[in-house]
């Protein structure tokens, strides 16, 4: 099926690298103008821009560290002023480390919990006003959430949150017709596994094939399907749903 | 000198489909940005006579008027002309489609006028506006029509099973994937006006389609409908297990035999149907499994069919785990408070009352259509939910 987007405008968070990269690119290829936000400079930054410029639409790739409140403001304002309305923002921004949990730092608590959860709170509550009946909200959450993982207790509690702010935002926004879902990855090949040592990415391609049903990790266009999906008309009467895109994990 | 203006395109389609979508009068205010309606006055043979108005101007003023067209499919060609000529002294119209030398249709318009004496724009003031929002419209219209054309062709080559097909959400399912280009065989338990309806609707979709009599909770049944579908189309790409009935039964008065019969019914046939039909299905294919919300939330009067719903969920969990090695997708889709022709069976009143009270349930306001799950369904057997297997989704605007 052809998941058309034409027309629709969306800001996708942290859409440099990785999940956010494929769907930037793979909503920009569907016909939606996308505005998307890095925190650091980077080859990442300049090669998506220049993607951007060969692909049809009004995209823009712009400097943001949403785990700022000041500066989701600022992206969100930068939203209205170049497309003065949204159909759609996917919270995909996200950061993670490995830490026992005994060591955990407050700092590093706050820091996860204020770039994952606290953005999506900051640029929904923000976007209100931009957006209107058949917008769709989409926050990437996680499958590790609900199966927990040890080392990322910080982590999973941020995208374990991320549903049931969605419920309640999905019952709370569902009379203005806006709908809020999360998309819940698994584990997705992204670039990364190619920066990390050799034996480390074969390592985890080999654990996470054996749990998943697909025997497989997914790649990033796999991902952007479902995101895209709900981004769409195709999805309008789905709502506070938690959709998992895992292989069969 | 009079107006003349001279513009086309090649939209990427077939000739029948752009021939339909352009010379649908009635549907011109979806089709074109400029039109706020078209209101189809009269009809004397092939010639239709209707009335057009534009969307409000800068001034406020609202453009109308009436226009005659005769279409002539055999040549492929339109002539047309404004019967209330307004500040045109006369406006002629002519379409010409060809098929393209690289493909696709060419669709050419002409319009030749003149002004009357005193009109707001002189004939070469309107030529050039004519000229500008023709380019406009043409541009909207040709992705318009490749957009319905690319629909229409989606599923092309995909072969679908979906059982209980003849009514309600099934019935949904069926016309929506064979729209979209797939051959799709169905079956249902009792004849009647549903099963000649969906026959000749299908009968009127392109593809290998097939409506069968078929009690799926019977195994000698569920043999004969999995053979027909290797006869007819080979093999099978998708298999929807959507055939089920319940009837509420308080609890204290569900006997062994409803609770057995529904069972069988819905959970049984699922089962017997899958297991039956796995030959047929090679890598890439997908099962879809139709669920219920009410599973999740409760429903008194319906522990038999929350039972079996909810044993679907798990149903699915395992077999995808199982299946997944064969690179075979199994998912749930749960569909809450759909609007279907079971509401429109019921007394009117009582019908009204029960749209009231399921749209206040959801946090969307209103009850889903069969199209909202069937698009649910169409997106799982896609190729965009390649990394989806063992899922349930809710299609039920959050309850």
């Amino acid at each position: 099926m052809e998941l058309a987007l034409h027309g629709k405008k969306l800001i996708v968070t942290g859409g440099t690298r990785g999940i956010g990269r494929g769907i930037v690119l793979a909503a920009a290829r569907a016909g939606a103008d996308v505005l998307t936000c890095y925190r650091q400079e980077s080859e990442a930054v300049d090669s998506l821009t220049a993607a951007l410029k060969e692909t049809a639409g009004d995209h823009h790739v712009l400097r943001a560290d949403v785990g700022d409140t000041a500066e989701v403001d600022r992206l969100v304002g930068e939203a209205k002023d170049r497309f003065g309305r949204l159909d759609g923002i996917v919270n995909n921004a996200g950061v993670i480390s490995h830490i026992p949990f005994a060591e955990l730092p407050a700092e590093e608590w706050s820091r996860i919990l204020d770039t994952n959860l606290t953005a999506a709170y900051r640029i929904i509550q923000q976007a209100l006003p931009l957006l209107g009946a058949g917008s769709s909200v989409v926050n990437i959450g996680s499958r590790g959430a609900a199966a927990g993982i040890p080392l990322r207790a910080h982590y999973t509690a941020a995208k374990a949150a991320m549903i049931g702010l969605t419920r309640s935002l999905a019952k709370e926004l569902g009379p203005q017709g806006i709908r809020v879902n999360v998309v819940a990855p698994g584990v997705i090949e992204t670039e990364a596994f190619a920066t990390m040592p050799a034996d480390r990415a074969d390592g985890m391609r080999a654990t996470y094939s054996r749990k998943t049903a697909l025997a497989r990790l997914g790649t990033v266009e796999e991902l952007a399907g479902p995101v895209l999906f709900l981004l769409s008309d195709a999805a309008a009467y789905i709502t506070g749903e938690t959709l998992n895109v895992d292989g069969g994990i | 000198m009079a107006g003349h203006t001279d513009n086309a395109i090649v939209v990427e389609a077939p000739m029948d489909l752009v021939w339909t979508m352009t010379n649908d009068v009635a549907s011109w205010p979806r089709l074109f940005s400029e039109y706020a309606s078209a209101e189809i006055l009269g009809r004397d043979g092939d010639t239709v006579t209707f009335r057009l108005a534009l969307h409000p101007d800068e001034t406020g003023t609202v453009w109308s008027w009436v226009s005659e067209r005769t279409p002539d499919p055999v040549t492929r060609t339109v002539t047309a002309r404004r019967v209330e000529t307004g500040p045109f002294a006369y406006m002629n119209i002519r379409w010409e489609y060809e098929e393209a030398p690289g493909g696709g249709v060419r669709m050419r318009w002409l319009q030749d006028f003149a002004m009357k004496p005193g009109a707001p724009l002189d004939d070469a003031g309107m030529t050039a506006r004519l000229n500008r929002n023709t380019a406009v419209q043409l541009r909207l219209i040709k992705a318009k029509v490749e957009t319905a054309a690319r629909a229409g062709r989606q599923l092309e080559g995909k072969r679908l099973l979906v059982t209980g097909g003849s009514r309600g959400i099934g019935r949904g399912i069926v016309l929506a994937a064979a729209r979209a280009g797939a051959d799709v065989v169905t079956c249902y338990r009792t004849p009647g006006e549903a099963v000649a309806t969906l026959e000749e609707e299908l009968a009127g979709t392109p593809g290998k389609h097939q409506v069968l009599r078929a009690d799926v909770a019977d195994e000698a049944d569920v043999d004969r409908l999995a053979a027909a579908c290797e006869a007819s189309l080979g093999g099978l790409d998708a298999v929807v297990n959507n055939a089920g009935t319940f009837r509420p039964q308080p609890y204290d008065e569900l006997g062994p035999a409803e609770w057995a019969a529904t069972l069988q019914g819905n959970l049984t046939a699922t089962h017997l149907v899958t297991r039956r039909t796995l030959p047929l299905l090679g890598a890439g294919s997908s099962v879809v499994n139709i669920g219920s919300t009410v599973a999740f939330i409760g429903m008194a009067g319906g522990v038999h069919y929350t039972a079996v719903k909810s044993a679907l969920v798990g149903m699915t969990r395992s077999l995808a785990r199982e299946l997944g090695p064969r690179g075979i997708r199994v998912n749930t889709v749960s569909p809450g408070r759909i609007d279907t022709e079971a509401l429109d069976e019921l007394p009117v009143e009582e019908a009204e009352r029960q749209r009231a009270a399921f749209a206040s349930f959801s946090a969307l306001g209103r009850l889903g259509t069969v199209d909202d799950v069937a698009r649910a369904v169409l997106f799982l057997v896609s190729d965009h939910a390649t990394y989806v297997t063992g899922q349930n989704i809710h299609v039920d605007g959050c309850v």
